[in-house]
């Protein structure tokens, strides 16, 4: 009994028993085995790398802006002399005049505003801004980077009219675009990819016409979303004289999500054992009844979790967003005209931004938006399939 | 008694337990379901064809099914038509060669376009893509099916698979701003040593936005469908084969490659193959990477700039007001589409023919 245990727990046991019978292969051989172990978990290395790089640059830079807002304006003391910051105390009071060789300066707020004798020249101005407008004062020279106030302005606020050096502004039109956007492309792509998924299995399985379907879904997973962004264009602007809006953005991103759809739903459907299937027709339940009522509903949670892959795909497509669509600063409602904004664009429109102004970090932010909405959409797919009622053997 | 589990067959089933083939898994098999099936391809028992098939709803959802694939097949099909007739007027305005030269003036007057630069700058990002990631996805997929258990293979596959999650235009904005400087060393590395090779050649001061940059790019975004389709080929090598090596008292790595890699050599060219499909139609990425605009000559260093089929489209989106315009764009969309539909259609011919000689 005890053997037994303990053979369980080391499930390998057979290939060290056969290492130590037959003695370690030595030398040459040895040298290259362990080489080429070492290669591959460099592999592996090289894989996570990039991955954590992009996912830790992406929440440093984006993450502070969705949680919270720059000063619209930051009151620091300049050295007009060197042009450079100098210690608030050098100024004076706060209301006071400065002396002489020093002024103040009221610069915008962001990553930029004030850091260590550096303050952004971009936007900045030695009158005092008028209006509602936050100033904070920088009290110290070594303040850190980020001056910021806590404030959820990038979940509840389009970005309007703010400019580039302006830290004004959240990306609710662009959250709205994309939430939109997606869902008109999912009511489209997964009844359709549904029915044909039923038809490839409970219809067609192993015929001439269901390899035929098949081979169409294979070729239409490798359309590379440029020409399906181009195909809707020349179909549904040029042929069919509509307008550039959300609608046509919607149509090409449903033609990329209806194979990754149709493909899991398809492999869902073939793990359906057929003996529901026969207790089903046995009863006399009608072939669209045992479909609808026992078969999809068998594998409901692996269909679930395509439908959710599928949609975190379309989230980060750009290209149909470029071409069938305009970027909008202002949250638009009307899919059919116009345009509307949506992350990946906002992503595009505000990459050209110089780094320096205070606008340049709702690109980032942007970015870590879409990526932790992608990230937890893929994570919720895990969790579904992980509770799924069907084992794959 | 419970001694009957960790009996030496059932043990071995244990082992040989596909890490992949998992419910996990099986949702998001974009591609490689069409390539590795994991169920049995023929057709269910005949009993069951016409059974229960009745007249009313049963026609209605029959025909709604037909429909929807009918509709899918008319697409694919609408894809090829569609580009075609809105691409020939631009193609017959054209007054330089299509396929041979490099201008690109979009002047609705005197159109003259050619794709040569496009192609050359779409090949070499992908060539250069495909030599990193195939090694790298082929190593990983040995990993996860050879080297560690079940479980930590599922982990490393999952940390795969989130790669593949990154929209493609953060992986543009990262690679441009935070990759590219960070690859300068490199790239001056190789332009001083290899640059007397053409294809090296230094482009000084070398641009962030180059070829370079972006096949890097490219091959980690094409590694997790790499990795996925290889380690799935693999995971099914017959466990006697590997047996057999090992009873010969092979090591790891030679049971490998006298077992593993004949066995999926096929799935893996496949594999390499779509993975080769999405560098050459990637679009956002390339073009926030890519600097140099289309047209003027043809550099061929890795290490100039240019445009590719995909990014040149995207590019000049804002430019598609005139009919002659927008066709010289669907036309390079045009070949893009028929480049990418033969590339894909020979992936699936090589994993066919593969799975049949298997």
């Amino acid at each position: 009994m005890s053997a037994a245990t303990t053979t369980k727990a080391k499930p390998r046991r057979s290939e060290l028993a056969d290492e130590l019978l037959l003695g370690r292969p030595t030398g040459r051989r040895a040298a290259v085995d362990t080489l080429m172990r070492i290669l591959v978990w460099l592999a592996a290395g090289l894989a996570l790398a990039p991955l954590l790089w992009i996912l830790v640059t992406v929440a440093v830079k984006g993450a502070p802006l969705t949680v919270a807002s720059p000063p619209d304006w930051t009151q620091i003391c300049v050295d007009t002399t060197s042009q450079t910051r100098a210690t608030t105390s050098a100024c004076g009071d706060f209301g006071g005049e400065p002396p002489q060789g020093y002024q103040w300066y009221w610069t915008p707020g962001g990553r930029y505003a004030a850091v260590g004798t550096e303050f952004n020249p971009y936007g900045s101005r030695t009158t005092m801004p008028t209006g509602d407008d936050i100033v904070i004062m920088a009290a110290e020279k070594d303040s850190g980077g980020w001056i910021l106030l806590p404030s959820l302005q990038w979940w509840t606020e389009p970005l309007g009219s703010s400019v580039d050096f302006s830290p004004r502004g959240g990306a609710l039109q662009a959250i709205y675009g994309s939430v939109v956007i997606t869902l008109m492309c999912t009511v489209i792509a997964v009844p359709l990819a549904m029915l044909a998924a039923v038809f490839l299995v409970e219809y067609a399985r192993g015929s001439r016409i269901g390899r035929a379907v098949s081979f169409c879904v294979d070729i239409l997973t490798g359309i590379p979303s440029i020409v399906a962004a181009l195909f809707i264009y020349a179909l549904f602007v040029t042929i069919l004289g509509g307008q550039r809006s959300a609608f046509a953005t919607a149509l090409a991103l449903a033609m990329l999500m209806l194979p990754t759809v149709l493909r899991s739903t398809e492999e869902m459907l073939k793990l359906v054992p057929d003996s529901l299937r026969e207790a089903s027709y046995a009863l006399g339940v009608p072939r669209w009844k045992t479909i609808l009522s026992v078969v999809l509903p068998t594998a409901r949670t692996g269909i679930i979790t395509g439908i959710i892959l599928g949609i975190a795909r379309v989230m980060g497509e750009t290209a149909p967003l470029l071409i069938l669509v305009g970027y909008a600063t202002n949250l638009y409602f009307d899919p059919l005209n116009g345009s509307m904004g949506s992350l990946p664009t906002m992503i595009n429109a505000h990459r050209t931004t110089a780094p320096q102004f205070a606008g340049y970090d709702r690109v980032w932010g942007a970015a870590f938006t879409l990526i932790l909405i992608v990230m937890l959409l893929n994570l919720l797919a895990r969790g579904i399939a992980r509770v799924s009622t069907l084992k794959e053997k | 008694m419970s001694d009957t589990d960790t009996s030496p067959s059932s043990r071995g089933t244990t082992v040989t337990e596909d890490p992949t083939s998992t419910p996990t898994e099986a949702g998001e098999g974009n591609d490689r379901v069409g390539l590795v099936r994991t169920t049995d391809p023929t057709p269910r028992p005949s009993v069951l064809a016409g059974a229960g098939l009745g007249r009313g709803p049963d026609l209605g959802f029959l025909a709604s099914s037909v429909a929807s694939s009918a509709l899918i097949v008319l697409v694919v099909v609408f894809v090829g038509v569609f580009l075609l007739w809105l691409a020939v007027p631009a193609l017959a305005a054209n007054h330089a060669n299509f396929l041979l030269s490099n201008d690109w003036n979009m002047d609705p007057a005197q159109l003259s376009f050619g794709i040569l630069g496009l192609l050359w700058t779409t090949v070499i990002t992908s060539v250069i893509a495909m030599v990193i990631a195939v090694p790298i996805a082929i190593g990983i997929a040995l990993l996860i099916s050879q080297y560690v258990r079940p479980r930590v293979g599922r982990a490393i596959g999952f940390v795969v698979d989130l790669l593949a999650a990154v929209p493609s235009v953060i992986f543009g904005l990262w690679g441009i701003t935070t990759f590219a400087p960070a690859l300068r060393p490199v790239s001056a590395f190789l332009s001083t040593y290899l640059g007397w090779i053409p294809l090296f050649s230094p482009a000084l001061p070398v641009p962030d936005g180059s070829a370079f940059t972006a096949g890097i790019v490219l091959a980690m975004m094409i590694l997790p469908i790499v990795t996925a389709i290889s380690r799935d080929v693999f995971a099914q090598t017959p466990r006697e084969e590997v047996e057999a090596a090992l009873a010969l008292g092979a090591t790891k790595w030679e049971t490998i490659r006298l077992a593993v890699l004949p066995y999926g050599r096929s799935g893996v060219i496949a594999a390499a193959m779509l993975g080769l499909g999405r560098a050459l139609g990637e679009t956002i990425a390339v073009m926030i990477i890519l600097s140099k605009p289309a047209g003027g000559p043809i550099d061929v260093s890795v290490f100039a700039g240019g445009e590719t089929f995909a990014s040149t489209i995207a590019a000049n989106s804002g430019e598609f007001d005139h009919p002659l315009k927008t066709g010289a764009f669907i036309a390079a969309g045009l070949v893009l589409f028929i480049v990418t539909f033969v590339v894909n259609a020979a992936a699936r011919v090589i994993a066919e023919r593969g799975k049949a000689k298997a």
